[in-house]
C-alpha cells in the first residue's frame, strides 16, 4: 500500500522535499501520515487555508500519478485505466455461492454426455415442412396425429389419445418434481437463482425441511397467552386483564369420582377399570413374582366371591403356601382358579339361600373355561 | 409441498437480480435518516450529504423513534430498511441535550450492522454560504480524490475506522476506466486533533504546467464541517474476516512459457522417445505393398540397373 511517491512540483510551488504519501490510485486517495499542525490555528478561515494548502501537494501527488497512466482517445476525453483499489474495504454482500450440479447434470458427468446446440427449426417428416422443435406448431406435435395404428398390446376400451395425452401430463408432472428437487438442493447450498423464492404452501415433506416453522393456531396461541397471564403466584388472581383477552379456559383441575352404584355407562366404569388391571395381570409374563397377599387381594377385589372365595382357595390350595410366601404368579393363577371353581361347585350347591348376581357370577365362569 | 416464488414481469426480475449478491459489486447505496429530534443544522447536514450521494442514495424524511443504532434491538428495523432499500451505507441523524447534532454514519453486511462511529457535527458550513465560479462546480457522480491529513488517522483506532468510513461513502463506484475531463472533485479530511477531523469538499480546478500533468488547484465548494468522534463500534472479527474475502482468481499457471525481452515469448517443447519398434504398420505403408514384395521375392538376381546418383550425373 505505502508508496513513496517523489513530489515533482509544478513551477510556483514550495519546493518540498522527499516526503511519504500513501497513495492508493484506485480510490484516488492520498493520505498523509505524517501531518502535523505545529498549533492548530484558531482561525477558521486559516485552518482551512492551511488544510487546502497541503491537500491540493496531495492531491496533485495522486494526479501526477494518474495522468502519467497510458491512456486512449475517446472524443469525450482521454480514458485511463485505473489499477484496482489497494485499501481494503468490506463487501456489501457475501460472495455467491457456486449452485450444486442438478441430477441430470451429475449423470452427466459420470456418463460424459455432453451438451450440444439443437436446430431451433427441424424438418418435419409428416408434414414434409420445416418446424420449430418447440412451442406453438412445432414439429411431432401430438395434436397432429389423426389416426394411432392399434396394436396387439393395446386393450380393449383404452383410448390411444388420452393415453398419450395422459403420459404427456404425466412426464410433464414427473419434469416438474424433478426441478423443485433440484431448486430445494440450491436452497440448502445458499444457491438459488435470485429471482427465484421457495414458500411452504401446505405441511412439509416428512422428515424433510426442518426450518419450515409450524404455523401457530390462533386458539393456540390464546391458550398459552391464557397460561402465562395466569402464571403468578396468585394464579392470576390479581392481575389486571388486558382489553381482548380472555379468561383461561380451564382454570382449575378437573377430578373425576367414579358412581359409587353400578349401573350403564359410566356407572359400568368402575367394573371396567377392574377388568382392565385384571386382564393385565392375567396376561402378565409367568415367570415373573408376585406377592402372593397382593394378587390374592387384587383377585379377591374383583371377583365375585371375593373373600369367601380366596379363603376356600387357600384352603384348598394347601398349607404348603404361607400368607406372605411368593410363589410363581402363574402358578398360584391357576392353582387358585381350580380352588375357585370347586368352591363354586361347592357353593352352588348351597345357593339358594345365597343372593349372586349374575353378572358377576358369568365372569367367574369365563375364568374357569379358560383354565 | 414448496411453491416456487418468481416475479411475474422481467423488471421485477431484473430488480431482484441487481440486489442479488454478485462477484464484483455494485457501487454501496447510502440510506439518509433521522431520528425524532433533528435540529436545523443537522438537517442541513443530511440534505447536503444526501445532495453528495445523489443518484446513489435514499432520503427518508419521516422521523423514525426505534432507530438506535448502537442499543441492542434499536438496529432491527434500521435493518429493515437496508433490505428494503438494499442500501449497505447509511448516515442517522439524531439531535439530543446529551449528543446534541449526532451524526452515525454506518455499513452493514449482508443487511446486518457491520460497523459504527458516531460523530457529533461542529462548525458547519453549508453549500450556499461558499462563492465560487459555478463553472467549476462538481458534477453528480464524478469519481472524488481523497486527501486524509494528519497523523490522528493512523494512531487513534477511532479515526482510523472514521476514514474507513468516510473512504466508503464517498468514494462511488469502483471502476476500471477513468475519464480524465471527468476529474472535478475532492474530499479533504484532516485530522485536527485525536478525536476531531475537519471535513470539507472542494472542487478540482486543473491549470496548465506546461507538461502532461494539469498542475492542480482545490476550490472549497462546500459543506464544510467538523466531525468530532463520540462512540464508535469496530466489526466483529469473524464477521470482519467474511466480508473481507476476496473471490480466488483462480489462474491456471502456465507452463514452458516464458518471455524475454529480447527473444520474446519463448516456448518449451519436450519430444517424447519415438518408439519405431511398437508402431503398427498400416496397409498402405510404401514398402509393403504387393508388387514390391513380389519384386524383393525374385530376389536380386533378375537387378534392375542401379540408380545413378545424382552427383555421380553431374560429375
Amino acid at each position: 500500500m505505502a508508496e513513496a511517491a517523489k513530489m515533482s512540483m509544478p513551477a510556483g510551488a514550495v519546493a518540498v522535499g522527499e516526503v511519504k504519501y500513501h497513495v492508493d490510485l484506485g480510490n484516488l486517495m492520498a493520505f498523509d501520515p505524517g501531518h502535523h499542525f505545529p498549533s492548530v490555528p484558531s482561525d477558521r478561515e486559516e485552518l482551512a487555508s492551511e488544510c487546502l494548502k497541503r491537500a491540493t501537494e496531495l492531491v496533485q501527488a495522486v494526479a501526477n500519478e494518474l495522468f502519467s497512466l497510458p491512456a486512449t482517445e475517446d472524443p469525450d476525453g482521454p480514458i485511463v485505466k485505473l489499477p484496482p483499489p489497494t485499501s481494503r474495504l468490506p463487501r456489501e454482500k457475501h460472495l455467491p455461492k457456486p449452485k450444486p450440479p442438478t441430477k441430470w447434470e451429475q449423470f452427466a458427468k459420470m456418463k460424459g454426455i455432453k451438451k450440444r446446440k439443437k436446430d431451433k427449426r427441424v424438418f418435419d417428416e409428416q408434414t414434409g415442412t420445416w418446424k420449430r422443435r418447440h412451442g406453438y406448431d412445432r414439429v411431432n406435435d401430438d395434436k397432429d396425429i389423426p389416426i394411432i395404428e392399434a396394436k396387439q398390446t393395446d386393450e380393449a376400451g383404452e383410448d390411444p389419445f388420452g393415453k398419450r395425452k395422459a403420459d404427456k401430463k404425466k412426464r410433464v408432472e414427473k419434469q416438474e418434481k424433478n426441478r423443485l428437487q433440484n431448486l430445494k438442493k440450491a436452497s440448502k447450498a445458499d444457491a438459488l437463482p435470485s429471482h427465484v423464492q421457495l414458500a411452504a404452501t401446505a405441511l412439509p415433506i416428512t422428515g424433510t425441511q426442518k426450518d419450515v416453522p409450524k404455523k401457530v393456531t390462533k386458539s393456540e396461541l390464546e391458550n398459552v397467552a391464557g397460561m402465562a397471564a395466569s402464571s403468578t403466584a396468585s394464579i392470576g388472581k390479581f392481575d389486571k386483564k388486558l382489553p381482548g383477552e380472555k379468561p383461561p379456559k380451564h382454570p382449575g383441575k378437573y377430578r373425576k369420582f367414579l358412581p359409587v352404584v353400578e349401573g350403564k355407562g359410566m356407572g359400568a366404569q368402575e367394573k371396567q377399570q377392574t377388568d382392565k388391571i385384571l386382564n393385565k395381570i392375567l396376561s402378565r409374563d409367568s415367570s415373573e413374582i408376585l406377592d402372593v397377599n397382593k394378587a390374592s387381594a387384587l383377585l379377591g377385589k374383583h371377583l365375585l366371591l371375593a373373600y369367601p372365595c380366596a379363603f376356600f382357595a387357600r384352603w384348598v390350595v394347601g398349607p404348603g403356601s404361607n400368607r406372605s410366601g411368593t410363589v410363581s404368579a402363574k402358578d398360584y393363577l391357576y392353582s387358585m382358579m381350580d380352588a375357585i371353581s370347586r368352591c363354586v361347585v361347592l357353593w352352588l350347591s348351597c345357593s339358594p339361600f345365597i343372593d349372586i348376581s349374575g353378572q358377576s357370577f358369568d365372569s367367574v365362569v369365563v375364568i374357569n373355561l379358560t383354565t | 409441498m414448496l411453491k416456487v416464488k418468481t416475479p411475474k414481469t422481467h423488471k421485477a426480475k431484473r430488480e431482484l437480480e441487481k440486489r442479488a449478491p454478485k462477484l464484483v459489486e455494485n457501487a454501496k447505496k447510502t440510506l439518509i435518516l433521522q431520528g425524532t429530534k433533528t435540529s436545523a443544522v443537522l438537517h442541513a447536514v443530511l440534505a447536503q450529504i444526501y445532495h453528495l450521494k445523489r443518484g446513489n442514495a435514499v432520503r427518508f424524511t419521516r422521523k423514525n423513534d426505534n432507530v438506535r443504532p448502537f442499543e441492542s434491538g434499536g438496529e432491527t428495523s434500521l435493518e429493515f430498511f437496508s433490505l428494503k432499500t438494499d442500501c449497505s451505507l447509511f448516515v442517522y441523524g439524531s439531535h439530543s441535550k446529551k449528543r446534541p447534532n449526532n451524526l452515525v454514519l454506518g455499513r452493514t453486511y449482508d443487511h446486518h450492522i457491520y460497523d459504527l462511529v458516531e460523530v457529533g457535527v461542529e462548525n458547519f458550513k453549508p453549500i450556499q454560504s461558499f462563492s465560487y465560479d459555478k463553472k467549476i462546480a462538481p458534477r453528480m457522480g464524478t469519481k472524488p480524490f481523497f486527501a486524509f491529513l494528519g497523523e490522528g488517522f493512523e494512531s487513534s483506532e477511532e479515526l482510523k475506522q472514521l476514514k474507513e468510513v468516510l473512504l466508503d461513502l464517498f468514494r462511488g463506484e469502483v471502476v476500471d476506466n477513468l475519464n480524465l475531463a471527468g476529474v472535478d472533485r475532492a474530499f479533504v479530511c484532516t485530522a485536527i486533533s485525536l478525536n476531531t477531523v475537519l471535513f470539507m469538499h472542494c472542487a478540482i480546478r486543473l491549470k496548465r504546467s506546461g507538461t502532461a500533468i494539469p498542475r492542480i488547484e482545490l476550490v472549497e465548494v462546500g459543506p464544510s464541517m467538523d466531525l468530532v468522534v463520540r462512540r464508535h463500534r469496530l466489526p466483529n472479527v469473524s464477521l470482519q474476516k467474511e466480508a473481507m474475502k476476496v473471490a480466488s482468481k483462480e489462474h491456471k499457471k502456465v507452463k514452458n512459457v516464458t518471455r524475454d525481452i529480447v527473444q520474446g515469448k519463448l516456448g518449451k517443447i519436450y519430444v517424447p522417445d519415438q518408439q519405431v519398434g511398437n508402431m503398427s504398420l498400416t496397409s498402405n505403408v510404401k514398402g509393403l505393398k504387393r508388387e514390391r514384395r513380389e519384386a524383393k521375392m525374385k530376389g536380386a538376381s533378375t537387378d534392375r540397373p542401379p540408380k545413378k546418383q545424382k552427383s555421380t550425373s553431374k560429375d
